[in-house]
């Protein structure tokens, strides 16, 4: 093989699906020693086209070159580990109650002369792999005691444990902090300079923009192009993907904002939070910023009845409510899209009209006594709103879990404003979606506000927030320590970045300057 | 201070005991208490405990498990009985039961169901009961008279395991063989003990057979009951010959109505009643023989009427 | 795509694919058993299937909400004799309430709202446990299979009522040619899947199913709603009872034993998921209806007892194996 050749060839790759060609006939080429990141919406073919190269599904037709031969056309993910393409999926599956040597080495233990495992020998080879990444960790862990970042690393060993010459990493960054991920660049680093081939899977610009040699963009089960990643731009990136340019990322409007409409007091709860207060105006996007455990969602959780409240006041238009449930928040006008769309968003095996309309049963009762539901009523409610915010979908009788993460979110923020909120609650509006739904649920926001309706918007995403909100509050530690106005001069990252890690705090106690 | 309390604890149990001595304590595992019949045997094992003064009966409900009779077996044992009586869930598997009763040296009475037809019950062991066999020909005898020898038959099993079941099906089969060849089985199904059951089984057969079949012997009178249910509604009632066994409230007062052809009893009364005074009569150093069995007895419409003014 | 072709087969064996597996077994039993198509026999498979259809109609609820109820049979038993021993004849033997009047004509309605009271309670009881204290409904219900069971017992010292009076048996017998269990059959089964097609109470019951977090922060009162579910389970309980004592025209505390599995497997074989969120009032009866062909067409076609059992098992799994192959290739 020559040096020039690329280890990995895929050759007009077409993948169809019962009712779905998911690839339309896909070049990809990996060379040895690159980092080769793949982009492109949900559902646009980039996890169906690695899927084929570790043998998931067969492609339909297409030929696939590794290492200078031409694979079969079918073979196992087994078999494809063999050959040395390993995936690193984005949720890990390890048996978590079982030490971290048998899951490396599970089902090709080490055995002894009487053929039983040999313990000791198989904890000395995962020392010896696990060596091979830096990584000091007493073999007979469990893997369910180790974080994810540690079990990623794991995955890792275990790849090189095949000797994998092609690792291909989904979303690996989706659940790990921020120094894990340098650690794991600093790992992808390494196996490249060994010249492996790297294929890394991303929603993140900035982080593929900082690890990739060459970034290619799918769109629709098609390659748009293959670009070097210092030779282009962030731009030119998002306008592949999505097929049009996007003028702008965080459409805000500036929109007149009306009197204070919510207003919470000294709210606290056990250790979570205390003592916090704020207050939101009509025609207001409040950001709330803080890091991850700040007790940001929790306050947010409180004020909508599912979590209790050991103290304080919730006013709304200047009158004191009582919310013990749910149920009593959208009475009293308030909706709220959480974070975890899967754990308390979606209901996955139902349709879309059930997953709209299912926290506005009181809006389509009828009047008789029965109290039926109207369906036709509500048919034409959800179709209204399918075409008003786009949701991509053939019907409304279209199980949820069989759109994309994007539209899925359409779906439920449908559903909240379909019970005509006065105020909306936000937590983490566009996380795991790609970069067009991002911006179109932007839009969504500002034109939310923009009717007179409170927004409160809690996101991790300091670009989404200095982008999105008039003013942000930001927690730290379950306290509030700064409530930061953001409508003249623009508010900088480094600024919130400070009120948000408690250096603020520390200042006003003096043992910081 | 706790070794004291457990001594004290310990003298109490055996006052406690002492103080029960010229008692029979009689341990009475019964089956099932979901079978009526059962608890005619236990009330009759009751009364006559109380008439004779000196029994303290204990009784438990094995509810058709083997294992859960043999751990109350062996509960009862260890409370301290004088003797056990069992009605065997399952009457090929006793050997359990018999261990247990012979490690603590206790005269073991059968009641109701025979482990041991051919009456070669090991020593220390006793049976009072009916016979099974005998009761399903009794059955037949009386079908075939009426019958004069033509015709066809239905039979209404009870669980499929049970002794009483398999042995009552078999006693019809053994008159037919012996005297009437000319009579045949179209259908034999289990209804499970049960009355819906047997009112199901018993529709579908009269949509398979309608007006071939002459005759429902049934293993028990709850399951008859329930063919005639059916056969009511299908209006074929009076022309088809329905037996039980047992000679229940509800089957007596069926007979009396015309509604029902006859029972066979097996007498509850003589079975609770009987394995009481045995026991007493063991206690008592009296010699037994091992196998006791009460005859069966035809009832129809002309001996009902007394058999239930008994019942009362 | 799909729509361009003439007929798409796989949607409609999805939807459908039940009823086709009961249009053939009827084909193929009457094909060998002429007499399985007469109008009494269907009536009969129909009257057979109606007590554990009614049970399966309870149980479509609480699957659907991704609970269970192991005490049905049981529920059944005690709010039946509860029942039957206010509904007995003036001079009937071993008379419960001697002194009572005969509830008899419009008074039957006493014993009858009796067994859906005693029923009702059961379900309630089932659900605040389930709902307040949040033990599984696997083990609270076990609980009450025995429970009941064991009350059946105690309150009618083992022995079985009967001489019930005519009106209280009504239900379970015939007006003309047709069955009554299978008129209240249908009515329940109609009413309820109203209720769950058509109410809100109805869609909270898939939203709590199909993720119960999601649905409290829909608004959903969960656990007053988990409460209503199995307390609907307790009162077709009751319901079944009543066609059960009038088609028996006595109640006996050990009847109905294992009928809640039955009506599990009809509410399974009709598709409803026990991982919650999924499920149809018109399946549970199709279910309902695959258990009763199967045992009539059985009978009738001879086969030992010994074999039904194991046909009956076969089915069921070969029946989910069929819905959960569909359900998936959907992904």
């Amino acid at each position: 093989m020559s040096d020039d050749a690329p280890m990995l060839r895929m050759v007009n790759i077409v993948k169809n699906f019962p009712g779905v060609k998911a690839l339309k006939g896909v070049d990809l080429d990996v060379r040895a020693g690159e980092v080769h990141a793949l982009m492109g919406e949900n559902g646009a073919g980039k996890s169906t086209l690695m899927k084929c190269l570790i043998g998931i599904h067969p492609p339909t037709s297409g030929e696939i070159w590794f290492m200078g031969k031409k694979l079969p056309s079918q073979y196992n993910p087994a078999e494809a580990l063999d050959m040395g393409i390993a995936m690193i999926h984005q949720e890990l599956s390890p048996v978590v109650h079982r030490p971290i040597m048998e899951n490396i080495w599970l089902g090709r233990e080490p055995k002894n002369s009487f053929g039983l495992i040999d313990h000791k020998k198989m904890a000395k080879m995962t020392d010896d792999v696990l060596g091979l990444i830096d990584l000091k960790i007493d073999p007979r862990t469990p893997m369910g005691e180790l974080t994810v970042a540690k079990m990623q690393m794991v995955e890792i060993a275990k790849a090189l444990s095949f000797n994998a010459k092609l690792i291909i990493m989904d979303e690996p960054t989706s659940a790990i902090t921020d120094r894990e991920v340098t650690q794991l660049f600093k790992l992808i680093n390494r196996l490249r300079d060994e010249g492996r081939g790297i294929v890394y899977i991303s929603h993140k610009m900035d982080e593929i923009f900082q690890i990739s040699d060459r970034i290619t963009v799918f769109r629709d089960g098609e390659r748009v192009g293959t670009d070097r990643s210092n030779e282009t731009t962030m731009d030119r990136m998002i306008t592949m993907m999505v097929g049009r340019p996007i003028d702008e990322m965080f459409p805000k409007v500036e929109c007149e904002i009306g009197k204070t409409y919510l207003e919470v007091k000294n709210l606290s709860s056990g250790r979570v939070f205390k003592n916090v207060s704020f207050d939101v105006r009509r025609g207001e996007i409040l950001g709330l910023a803080g890091l991850v455990g700040a007790g940001r969602s929790e306050v947010v959780e409180s004020i909508f009845g599912l979590r209790h409240l050991d103290s304080g006041e919730i006013f709304i238009d200047g009158k004191k409510v009582e919310i013990k449930n749910a149920g009593d928040a959208i009475q009293n006008g308030m909706a709220f899209l959480t974070e975890d769309r899967r754990q308390t968003g979606i209901f996955p095996m139902l349709d879309i009209q059930f997953n709209m309309f299912v926290a506005n049963m009181k809006k389509f009762t009828g009047q008789s006594s029965a109290r039926l539901l109207s369906f036709k009523r509500i048919k034409s409610e959800v179709s209204h709103y399918i075409d008003s915010i786009r949701i991509k979908t053939p019907s409304q009788y279209q199980k949820i879990e069989n759109l994309s993460g994007g539209n899925q979110q359409k779906v439920l923020v449908a559903r909240w404003l379909m019970t005509e909120p006065d105020i909306l609650f936000l937590d983490e509006p566009t996380r795991g979606i790609d970069v067009g739904a991002k911006a179109e649920i932007h839009k969504l926001v500002t034109f939310i506000a923009g009717q007179g309706k409170c927004v409160v918007m809690i996101s991790s995403e300091l670009p989404e927030v200095l982008g999105m909100s008039d003013r942000v509050v930001v927690m730290y530690g379950g306290k509030v320590t700064g409530i930061l106005d953001n409508t003249g001069q623009k508010l900088t990252q480094e600024e919130v970045m400070r009120y948000a890690s408690g250096a603020t705090e520390l200042e006003a106690a003096g043992k910081l300057i | 201070m706790k070794r004291v309390s457990l001594l004290a604890a310990f003298c109490l149990t055996l006052v406690a005991f002492s103080a029960n001595a010229g008692q029979v304590r009689i341990g009475y595992s019964c089956s099932n208490f979901n079978d009526i019949f059962q608890i005619y045997i236990v009330d009759a094992a009751r009364e006559a405990a109380a008439e004779a003064g000196n029994v303290v009966l204990d009784v438990m409900d094995a509810q058709e498990d083997v294992i859960r009779q043999q751990d109350q077996v062996n509960t009862m044992i260890q409370k301290g009985i004088d003797v056990l009586v069992v009605v065997p869930v399952d009457t090929s598997a006793v050997q359990g039961i018999e261990a247990a009763a012979k490690a603590a040296n206790l005269p073991l009475i059968y009641v109701n169901r025979n482990p041991y037809p051919a009456e070669n019950a090991p020593e220390g062991v006793y049976f009072i009961g009916a016979n099974s066999i005998l009761e399903g020909e009794t059955q037949m005898e009386y079908a075939g008279k009426l019958m004069n020898g033509e015709g066809n038959i239905v039979i209404l099993m009870g669980i499929l395991s049970n002794e009483a079941s398999m042995n009552r099906t078999q006693g019809v089969h053994n008159v037919i063989k012996a005297k009437y060849p000319n009579i045949k089985v179209l259908a034999e199904e289990t209804g499970s003990w049960q009355q819906d059951q047997g009112m199901t089984v018993m529709e579908n057969w009269i949509t398979a057979y309608g007006d071939q079949i002459n005759g429902v012997l049934s293993n028990n009178d709850n399951m008859v009951l329930g063919a005639v249910n059916a056969l009511e509604s299908a209006g074929m009632n009076d022309k088809v010959i329905t037996i039980g066994v047992d000679a229940t409230v509800d089957a007596l007062q069926a007979i009396l109505a015309g509604r029902m052809t006859a029972t066979v009893l097996q007498d509850p009364v003589a079975q609770g009643k009987g394995a009481v005074e045995m026991s007493v009569k063991l206690m008592n150093g009296e010699k037994l023989p091992a196998i006791t069995k009460l005859p069966a007895q035809l009832i129809t419409n002309e001996n009902a009427q007394a058999q239930l003014d008994k019942s009362k | 795509m799909a729509e361009n072709e003439s007929f798409d087969w796989v949607r409609f064996l999805k939807k459908y694919g039940i009823i086709v597996i009961l249009l053939l077994m009827v084909i193929a039993i009457s094909a060998v058993r002429p007499n399985f198509l007469t109008s009494n026999n269907i009536f009969n498979v129909l009257t057979q299937s109606s007590i554990y259809g009614i049970l399966a109609l309870g149980l479509t609820l609480i699957i659907i909400s991704k609970g269970i109820d192991l005490g049905a049979g049981s529920v059944l038993a005690l709010s039946g004799v509860v029942a039957a021993s206010f509904a007995q004849t003036a001079g009937a033997m071993g008379r419960y309430f001697p002194n009572a009047p005969e509830f008899n004509g419009v008074m039957a309605i006493i014993p009858i709202f009796l067994a859906l009271i005693v029923g009702t309670a059961a379900g309630f009881i089932n659900g605040s446990l389930i709902a307040k204290t949040g033990i599984p409904a696997f083990i609270a219900t076990l609980g009450m299979f025995t429970i009941a069971r064991g009350l059946a017992l105690i309150y009618t010292g083992g022995r079985p009522i009967s001489s019930l009076t005519s009106s209280f048996t009504f239900f379970g017998g015939k007006v003309g040619i047709v069955p009554m269990p299978v008129v209240v059959w249908a009515i329940a089964a109609g009413l309820t899947q109203i209720m769950l097609g058509y109410t809100s109470f109805g869609k909270s019951v898939y939203a709590i199913g199909g993720n119960i977090k999601a649905a409290e922060v829909s608004g959903i009162p969960v656990h007053r709603n988990l409460i209503l579910v199995y307390s609907f389970g307790g009162l077709m309980c009751g319901l079944a009872a009543v066609v059960f004592a009038g088609r028996g025209q006595s109640m006996h505390p050990g009847a109905a034993v294992g009928y809640e599995l039955t009506a599990i497997a009809a509410t399974t074989i009709g598709g409803t998921s026990h991982s919650g969120g999924i499920g149809t009032i018109w399946g549970a009866i199709v279910g309902a209806l695959i258990l009763g062909v199967l045992r009539n067409g059985l009978t009738l076609l001879g086969v030992h007892p010994y074999w039904q059992q194991v046909a009956e098992g076969v089915i069921i799994i070969v029946a989910v194996v069929v819905d959960m192959r569909t359900n998936a290739s959907k992904k």
